[in-house]
């Protein structure tokens, strides 16, 4: 397989001159300076943020303090030699609406630049509560194996998210991110293992592939069947209101989430058609910078 | 309806296929990547979404619809069972009311016998063809109705029997006892009506006969008659008698007015307006000049016979005599014959009189002496016309009267009566005729009716042109 299997070779150019966002950090937090030193990498300040409620005060840059009459607190970011696992979702549900090929595209994408450190780089698929990992490759020349594991998994089975990344052991040295792609379309989407994963350390992004035919009724339906579950729901006048609420409450509450644990979450639509619409959506999110 | 192939009906089957399969096409499931953003909010009940096929789909059971009876070969109007002619009498007797009074009876004997038949036809799975023999001779219309239908001969439905090959079947309950008008006289010269009242089993009876304001009973035997006098009212009228018997048409015979109106020529050397218009308006009618059945004459003797002087110049008239000078009479003061005395001016007038009448007899007059007489051939009055009296009511109404003293009542014409054979009405019931001998009245089924085919393909074809022209928007 070439390199050139997902994207030509002018955009793997621009993808050459990106790197992963391996994570911020608490300015004054010791313990995590010292564990981001412990696992390797380089850490440099990313930027000030105003205080908010719940920062530790321990975090506030009392001298910007003093110079602007504001708190601030200081954030960094790790850059360089971390390692990456992308774990993309391969329920039966990532088979309908191009989700599945716009997930591999984003998983090789994001490898792809990993591999550009030292850090090297790993995939994964997620179904049934099973995580199928590849075996890491530390050079964009080995990047094949990645996409042939990529390949090799069909979507089928349901989604048990929290099961699935429950498997994912600690980084036994240096930073680590973890990357999910995934429609999300699940009762358990693995919020909490998201939490648990970024409370180890790890630098946690989640890729949510939202597809419109996933949340409007389908024209002249009169049920709609779960691919996953083969549960079956009568469509009424009110579906589709129904579902746009549920859309907007989804972003919402995945938005709030992914605040309150630093998690760098970002939307991509899978019928997006070029790779710059995939590498903006990365970007926008923070994953890659 | 009616279908040559009824199990071509079976296409109506195939419309139906067709409405549920595309039914089912619309009404499929469809595989999404979760149904969690569809499911029903907590507590609403689900709502079925409305499903209607769309416009193809319509026009294509049409087209089946409408095809399917074409092709079975539908008709309407027609009919399979075999006919039977029945042939109604419509004699007056079939009006007579059923006789027996434990029960009030529902209708005529024709009504009774008629729908008793149409029971009885349709029961022994025949339909019947009901026409009807008008007043005449049931049996000779029955024998031409089935030549011109088609049948051998007809069940009749009557109260007499009837010869063969026709059957004759009356009503369960045959008519009761009647008494009738059988004759009548209204022509006589004596102002009376001359009736005959015959009892036809009735009897012995009392019968009362009314003729306007005049009433004779007579008794009757059984099956006899009498004839009782009337006076005849003046004008139209009727004749009644009371009880009737079952036959209500022959108990009451009406009275005319006399026709043509009788002439009166009017003489006057002066105006004679109000005269002429209360003559017409008594019914007169009224000529001026030429020969008349009555003369009236206004202010001058008159020259005719019989005859009328209004306000009559002194002189004589026949045995009258006109004297005295003119002069005003109070309509309190009048008086005279009692039969004209309705008829007299009004009580509350001053009318003008020319003088005052002796001889002859006298009609009204007051103190100072007669002032309207009669003698042979005529009637002398010296009250003025033309004054208050003519614009008097009572001034055309005495006229009216006078004219009939002088030429007698107007002749009337009466009605004509039932034949007395019909008046006789039969009062026992024919014997009941056997399914075997209705059956064998049977003619051939009814007509074929109309074809619907031509009207149905079209229609089916114009559908599937429209299930076509639907189908490709």
């Amino acid at each position: 397989m070439s390199d050139h299997r997902f994207f030509d070779a002018a955009f793997l150019r621009k993808l050459a001159a990106l790197s992963l966002a391996a994570g911020r950090v608490r300015a004054t937090d010791g313990g995590g300076l010292r564990r981001a030193d412990r696992r390797g990498g380089r850490v440099e300040f990313a930027e000030h943020r105003a205080y908010a409620p719940g920062d530790d005060i321990r975090d506030v840059d009392w001298a910007a303090a003093a110079r602007t009459g504001r708190l601030h607190v200081k954030e960094y970011e790790r850059r360089g030699d971390a390692s990456c696992l992308v774990v993309v979702d391969s329920s039966a549900s990532m088979a309908l609406h191009g989700k599945r090929r716009a997930a591999m595209r984003i998983a090789w994408a994001i490898a792809w630049v990993a591999l550009g450190s030292e850090g090297g780089a790993a995939v994964a698929t997620a179904a049934a509560g099973r995580l199928d990992r590849s075996t890491k490759v530390r050079t964009r020349a080995a990047v094949d194996a990645l996409a042939k594991h990529l390949l090799a998994a069909e979507p089928a089975g349901g989604t048990a998210l929290t099961a699935s990344l429950g498997r994912i052991p600690p980084a036994t040295r240096g930073s680590r991110v973890v990357v999910l792609v995934s429609d999300l379309l699940a009762e358990d989407d693995g919020r909490r293992a998201l939490a648990s994963i970024a409370e180890r350390g790890d630098t946690v992004g989640v890729v949510h592939l939202v597809a419109r035919e996933d949340w409007v009724p389908p024209d002249g339906a009169a049920s709609v069947v779960d691919a996953e579950t083969g549960e079956e729901v009568p469509i009424d006048a009110g579906a589709a209101a129904r579902a746009a609420a549920r859309a907007a409450r989804s972003e919402r509450e995945w938005c709030e989430f992914a605040a309150r644990h630093r998690i760098r979450y970002v939307r991509a639509d899978p019928s997006a058609p070029d790779e710059e619409t995939v590498m903006r959506a990365l970007r926008s999110g923070g994953i890659l910078s | 309806m009616t279908f040559d192939r009824p199990l071509l009906l079976v296409l109506a089957a195939a419309a139906l296929c067709v409405w549920w399969f595309r039914r089912r096409a619309q009404t499929a499931t469809v595989t999404v990547s979760s149904v969690a953003p569809f499911r029903g909010g907590e507590g609403a009940p689900f709502v079925a979404p409305r499903r209607s096929p769309d416009a193809a789909t319509w026009f294509a059971i049409a087209a089946a619809v409408a095809l399917a009876p074409a092709a079975a070969g539908a008709r309407i109007g027609g009919g399979a069972r075999p006919r039977v002619l029945v042939v109604v009498d419509e004699s007056p007797s079939m009006l007579a009311m059923p006789g027996a009074a434990d029960t009030p009876p529902a209708g005529t004997v024709r009504d009774l016998a008629l729908a008793e038949t149409i029971a009885r036809v349709e029961s022994v799975g025949l339909e019947p063809v009901v026409r009807s023999a008008g007043g005449g001779d049931p049996a000779a219309a029955a024998a031409a109705l089935s030549a011109a239908l088609g049948f051998r001969a007809a069940w009749i439905v009557t109260d007499r029997a009837v010869p063969a090959p026709h059957v004759a079947a009356s009503a369960s309950r045959p008519a009761g006892p009647n008494i009738g008008i059988t004759a009548i006289d209204a022509e006589r010269g004596d102002g009376t009506v001359l009736v005959r009242v015959e009892d036809f089993g009735a009897g012995p009876v009392d019968v009362e006969a009314t003729c306007g304001g005049d009433r004779r009973v007579v008794r009757l035997a059984l099956r006899g008659s009498a004839d009782v006098a009337l006076r005849r009212p003046h004008g139209a009228g009727e004749v009644r008698i009371s009880p009737g018997g079952s036959l209500a048409a022959d108990d009451v015979l009406a009275l005319h007015e006399p026709s043509p109106p009788r002439r009166v020529r009017v003489e006057a050397d002066g105006a004679a307006d109000r005269t002429v218009r209360a003559l017409r308006a008594a019914g007169f009618e009224v000529v001026r000049t030429g020969p008349g059945a009555a003369v009236v004459a206004v202010g001058k003797s008159a020259a005719g016979t019989p005859w009328i002087v209004l306000a009559a110049p002194p002189g004589t008239y026949g045995g009258l005599a006109v004297t005295g000078s003119p002069s005003e009479a109070a309509g309190g003061a009048l008086s005279g014959d009692p039969d004209l005395a309705p008829r007299l001016p009004a009580a509350g007038g001053s009318y003008r009189a020319t003088g005052r009448i002796s001889g002859g007899r006298r009609i009204f007059g007051d103190a100072e002496g007669a002032l309207a007489a009669e003698t042979e051939g005529g009637v002398a009055v010296t009250l003025d016309p033309e004054g208050a009296w003519g614009d008097d009511p009572s001034f055309p109404v005495f006229l009216m009267a006078v004219t009939d003293r002088l030429l007698g009542p107007a002749p009337a014409t009466a009605a004509t009566p039932l034949p007395r054979t019909a008046c006789d009405v039969p009062t026992a019931a024919l014997p009941r005729p056997s399914d075997d001998a209705l059956r064998a009245l049977a003619g051939p089924p009814s007509d074929e009716g109309t074809s619907l085919v031509p009207w149905l393909a079209a229609a089916a074809a114009a559908c599937a042109l429209g299930a076509a022209l639907a189908g490709r928007r």
